[in-house]
């Protein structure tokens, strides 16, 4: 596997992102090191997905920089990958839909049974390898799409809320997968509202509401002694 | 002259009982010539709706608002043009496909072929849309996506090229202008009929309008159990 440091950190400068004179991003300025996972936390409609994708360069900002180790990012880059919270397969099989990012990657076709058995077995869908996707559960599919990065081993994995649609034994079964990937060495940027999520999975918090960070720290630190009112009234769960 | 109607329908079942070669010669053409028609004009649709359905590019909208123009196209009118075209002393005259089945394949060909590559268009451009952010976020090149969406579009993409053919087989106004209706040549089931009612054979007509029926059911059933079944 290739190196986190050599595509981190992650620096973003007063970005915004504006629809119609709405700014949805409002100026936010983040640095992201190589280091454990960092979880998004905030609201619905904080702006958390938009940010991830900011990043990802799916989409671009409106005004400010999102350099990765000083490049600004292209969505061919396959050493990152992003996980969009409803993803799309095509209606063929899951082996079908995991070797077609290993095409686009450009990986030689005599790895690609290895990998894509590798990725199957780490994502506990051996057995559903040749089914389609229609055919598959929410969970499944979930997994099929952890299964579609894990294939090309990268170093940056980025997550849009990808467990909000399953049941608590499913969001485990994921959780389990991401854990494997921290424990490979990737880097897992994830963005979520469910607070027991962020505990479970955070060494870095960054707090995001009305498309401004508000907070950055540990996750220790952050679910310690939250410094800003509105992660206090998050972390406790007040309705505002 | 006067025809008792059960009559003509007796005799007519017995012309395609029978299989009368008159009869068999006229279906055979027929659907030599709208099959023939139907493959010149999904070889041209399928990859023409294809990129307009996946590519954003200048003219695009254009070339959309003149193929759904085009789905409209008076058939006589195509005949016209065609015929203009064809004949001795228009620009195609030295090929010498005035009154061929050639003509009448290049007439069903030309009229169906902006109806199979709108469906066309309409199905990818629907299922592109769908998988639009998923392609940008895996970094899919949109040129490498463009089979995997033909084989999950194939059963509209059937039922597109069914309801070319359809639309092929029923056509009149341009094949008598082109293929002149000439006995065992360019004679089909749509301008025989034409030609036998107005001479008053109307057993022949009624059993070629018989079997253009069972086609078209056939056809419209088709696309009903391929859409349900989805067995393609």
């Amino acid at each position: 596997m290739q190196h986190n440091h050599q595509f981190l950190p992650l620096i973003t400068k007063d970005i915004t992102y504006e629809v119609n004179g709405t700014k949805l991003i409002n100026g936010i300025s983040l640095e992201v090191n190589a280091h454990g996972s960092t979880i998004i936390l905030g609201h619905n409609g904080s702006g958390k997905s938009l940010l991830l994708k900011l990043l990802h360069g799916v989409i671009a900002p409106s005004s400010g920089q999102v350099t990765w180790n000083n490049n600004t990012p292209t969505t061919q880059q396959h050493w990152r990958t992003f996980l969009l919270q409803t993803p799309t397969f095509f209606k063929q099989t899951a082996l079908y839909n995991i070797e077609f990012v290993l095409r686009i990657a450009g990986i030689p076709p005599s790895e690609h049974k290895k990998r894509c058995q590798q990725a199957l077995e780490i994502c506990g869908l051996t057995n559903i390898g040749h089914r389609n996707t229609h055919s598959l559960s929410g969970g499944e599919l979930q997994k099929l799409s952890l299964a579609r990065a894990w294939v090309l081993n990268p170093c940056v994995v980025l997550l849009d809320e990808p467990t909000v649609a399953l049941d608590p034994p499913s969001v485990l079964g994921f959780e389990n997968i991401i854990h494997q990937f921290k424990q490979s060495g990737t880097k897992v940027i994830m963005t979520t509202h469910d607070l027991a999520q962020a505990k479970r999975l955070a060494d870095e918090i960054i707090y995001i509401d009305a498309g401004k960070v508000i907070e950055q720290s540990s996750a220790e630190k952050f679910f310690l002694g939250p410094q800003s009112t509105q992660a206090k009234n998050f972390i406790s769960g007040e309705l505002f | 002259m006067h025809h008792d109607d059960p009559s003509i329908l007796t005799t007519a079942t017995q012309l395609i009982f029978t299989l009368e070669p008159e009869l068999v010669e006229i279906v055979l053409l027929s659907l030599k010539v709208s099959i023939t028609a139907v493959i010149m004009a999904t070889l041209i649709s399928i990859p023409l709706g294809t990129l307009l359905g996946a590519y954003r590019f200048r003219g695009r909208d254009f070339i959309t608002g003149i193929l759904n123009a085009l789905m409209g196209l008076p058939p006589v009118v195509v005949g016209l043009a065609l015929y203009l075209l064809l004949s001795r002393t228009g620009p195609l005259g030295d090929l010498e496909l005035l009154f061929t089945s050639s003509a009448m394949i290049l007439a069903q060909c030309i009229l169906i072929t902006p109806i199979i590559s709108s469906l066309t268009q309409q199905t990818i451009e629907d299922l592109f849309n769908q998988h639009e952010l998923q392609f940008k976020a895996l970094g899919a090149p949109t040129s490498l996506t463009l089979l995997p969406l033909l084989r999950d579009a194939r059963t509209s993409l059937f039922t597109a090229i069914l309801a070319g053919f359809g639309r092929a087989s029923a056509e009149v106004g341009a094949v008598l202008i082109v293929g002149g209706n000439i006995n065992h040549l360019t004679r089909v089931m749509t301008t025989t009929i034409a030609l036998e009612t107005s001479k008053g054979n109307l057993e022949l007509a009624m059993a070629l309008g018989i079997i253009l029926l069972i086609i078209s059911f056939t056809i419209t059933s088709l696309m009903i159990v391929v859409r349900k079944t989805q067995f393609i």
